[in-house]
């Protein structure tokens, strides 16, 4: 574990993170696994998708699954600069907004300006911000899910597996920690 | 509302120590449902600024919702208590999984986990997608005109907040909203009657912007009278109206000694009647908006009069004649007495309002198509976009940066000015 870059690994992992607009870090998944595995061999492929698979059965922030990356790369320091990385940029980038968005709250209010009237103009932006990002995020969150099956070489019956729970998941209300012990029970099995 | 760091800690330790599988549900359930720091519409609307932020949309979540309630002090507390306890769970299960990693049941199970982990993010991924298309259809067609705001429904629930400086924001007719102006009087919620004047001695814009009906909206907006004395009246009474009211919203009286008297739409979506009373300015126009746009009942318009200028009336039951509406729409009382220049808006209103039946139905299967189209080519841009941006990531494997620096202006631009978002 020794020779690893930590502050190298921070900064890749901390711009990474800022640039996951629209749709969470797992966005940046396949990149942190490129980075991780395919350019500096800290980690299998299989240990990635393993650990990304352990994350989302944990309780808490599906992020943390950078935890558990940091952590296998180089134990506790590496746990805490991982997560440091991923969380405190991006952070610090919603409390300027917040901060701002209040500053900005205030002044109209001064000016005398309805609360509705500042919603409304800058309503129309956000709109076609959103609009813009949300197909974006789908197709690009498709391409992750595409990426975690052939980083871990999955089966037919795997590509299947992660069909049916994704349909599943889609169609019902059901919390998708049973579906994640449901692949587990399966793997376990030997259906894989 | 103030809220301690302690409390944001423990909220969100609560939460997302509930959070299998993702936190997001549970913070709904924490922050709107239990605690009822926030309401429907502002978790929405924090929400999806988290998720325009970049990094993990929880955390962003939970930065600004402690900002909001105690500063910086209270996101860093509502921050951690998101991320403490979790990290030392994921920890611990790290050190397990370095235990059992030579045991291959753990790797085969793991191999389940991780295909059925890849199946969450393509539902993730439909969601979103699902989402977007709805959004796109939930959007109503462009109105000629007048572009009212939608309301949220919360809205009625609180009294805004009241003028300072002469500025009346707006008042909910059950709450007893005296400060800055507004008046609500004769409350009477239970018989949909319902009777709010408002006035302003000052004068500012936003004078007579009342809101009345409940927050199911199942009640009538009822009487509404809005009276200013002096001032820039722009925008007096310009949104008077019972959204989503199931019951008539009416319009009472809007006079204006001074300036202009305009009304906006009545009963924009009510299925009641909707109707417009008396609209009179003694010295500026005296306009009207379309009254019951949406509404499935009759639309009518009453008497409007300008002393000296322009009294203008806009279309009655827009929307009630055929088409959406299952009532007739008509004007089916409008006595315009203008004493100054333009009698001609005024009749055009009579044959918009009262005969136009075919002339609205023409401009509605117009709109209709209009809107059609345009919903088309959105969700044509949509659909390549999505395209685009898995072909990009997945397949030619740009990086990210890359494809949302490519794509996003694109879609940005073709959101914002090419198709008009409002």
């Amino acid at each position: 574990m020794s020779g690893v870059n930590l502050s190298g690994l921070s900064l890749h992992l901390a711009v990474l993170s800022l640039s996951a607009i629209g749709g969470g870090v797992v966005l940046v998944a396949p990149d942190i696994h490129d980075y991780v595995a395919v350019q500096n061999h800290w980690l299998t492929s299989e240990q990635f998708s393993a650990v990304y698979a352990l994350a989302q059965a944990a309780p808490g922030p599906n992020v943390l699954f950078i935890t558990l990356v940091g952590w296998l790369i180089a134990g506790m320091a590496g746990a805490l600069a991982t997560t440091a990385a991923v969380i405190v940029p991006s952070s610090l980038l919603a409390l300027g907004a917040a901060k701002l968005a209040a500053r900005r709250g205030r002044t109209a209010r001064r000016k005398g300006e309805g609360e509705r009237e500042t919603a409304a103009r800058s309503n129309r932006w956000t709109q076609a911000l959103r609009h813009a990002l949300a197909p974006l995020s789908a197709g690009m969150l498709a391409a992750a899910a595409w990426s975690f099956l052939s980083m871990a070489n999955a089966s037919v019956i795997a590509i299947g597996l992660a069909l049916l729970s994704a349909a599943i998941v889609y169609g019902t209300k059901i919390n998708p920690v049973y579906l994640i012990a449901a692949g587990a029970l399966a793997g376990a099995a030997g259906i894989l | 509302m103030k809220i301690n760091c302690w409390a944001l800690f423990k909220l969100f330790s609560q939460m997302a120590l509930l959070g299998f599988g993702g936190v997001l549900p549970f913070a709904y359930r924490y922050l709107v449902e239990r605690s009822r720091w926030l309401s429907d519409s502002e978790f929405a609307q924090l929400l999806s600024i988290a998720q325009l932020l970049p990094g993990p949309t929880i955390c962003n979540l939970a930065v600004i919702v402690g900002q909001r309630f105690a500063g910086t002090g209270g996101a860093l507390a509502a921050l951690s208590g998101l991320l403490v306890a979790p990290f030392f769970i994921v920890i611990a299960l790290g050190v397990a999984y370095q235990e059992l990693a030579t045991s291959a049941l753990f790797a085969h199970a793991l191999q389940g986990m991780a295909a059925a982990a890849a199946g969450l993010i393509l539902a993730t991924a439909a969601k979103l997608a699902r989402g977007m298309w709805r959004d796109d259809a939930a959007r109503p067609a462009a109105p000629a005109g007048a572009s009212p705001v939608t309301l949220p429904t919360s809205a009625a629930r609180r009294p805004m907040a009241a003028g300072k400086e002469g500025r009346a924001a707006a008042g909910a007719a059950r709450q007893d909203a005296s400060a800055g102006g507004i008046l609500a009087d004769d409350v009477d919620s239970t018989a949909g009657s319902r009777r709010a004047s408002v006035s302003s001695t000052r004068g500012a814009p936003f004078a007579g912007t009342v809101v009345a009906g409940d927050a199911d909206g199942v009640a009538a907006a009822g009487l509404v009278t809005a009276s200013l004395a002096s001032g820039d009246t722009s925008m007096i009474a310009n949104l008077a109206r019972g959204a989503d009211d199931v019951d008539g919203a009416r319009l009472g009286a809007v006079t204006s000694e001074n300036e202009d008297a305009s009304v906006g739409p009545a009963g924009l979506r009510g299925a009641g009647g909707a109707r417009l009373g008396a609209v009179s300015s003694a010295t500026g126009e005296a306009p009207v908006g379309p009254a019951g746009r949406h509404g499935v009942g009759s639309a009518r318009l009453g008497a409007v009069s300008s002393a000296r200028g322009d009294a203008s009336v806009g279309p009655a039951g827009q929307r009630g004649v055929g088409g959406e509406g299952e009532g007739e729409g008509r004007a089916a009382l409008l006595a315009a007495g203008t004493v100054g220049e333009d009698v001609e808006m005024a009749m055009k209103a009579v044959s918009d309002g009262g005969a136009g039946r075919e002339e609205s139905d023409a401009r509605q299967a117009e709109e209709a198509k209009e809107a059609k189209q345009a919903r088309i080519a959105r969700r044509v841009t949509q659909v390549a976009l999505l395209a685009m941006a898995f072909v990009g990531l997945g397949v030619l494997k740009l990086g990210l940066v890359t494809v949302v620096c490519a794509l996003a202006p694109f879609g940005f631009v073709m959101f914002a000015f090419v198709w008009r978002l409002r």
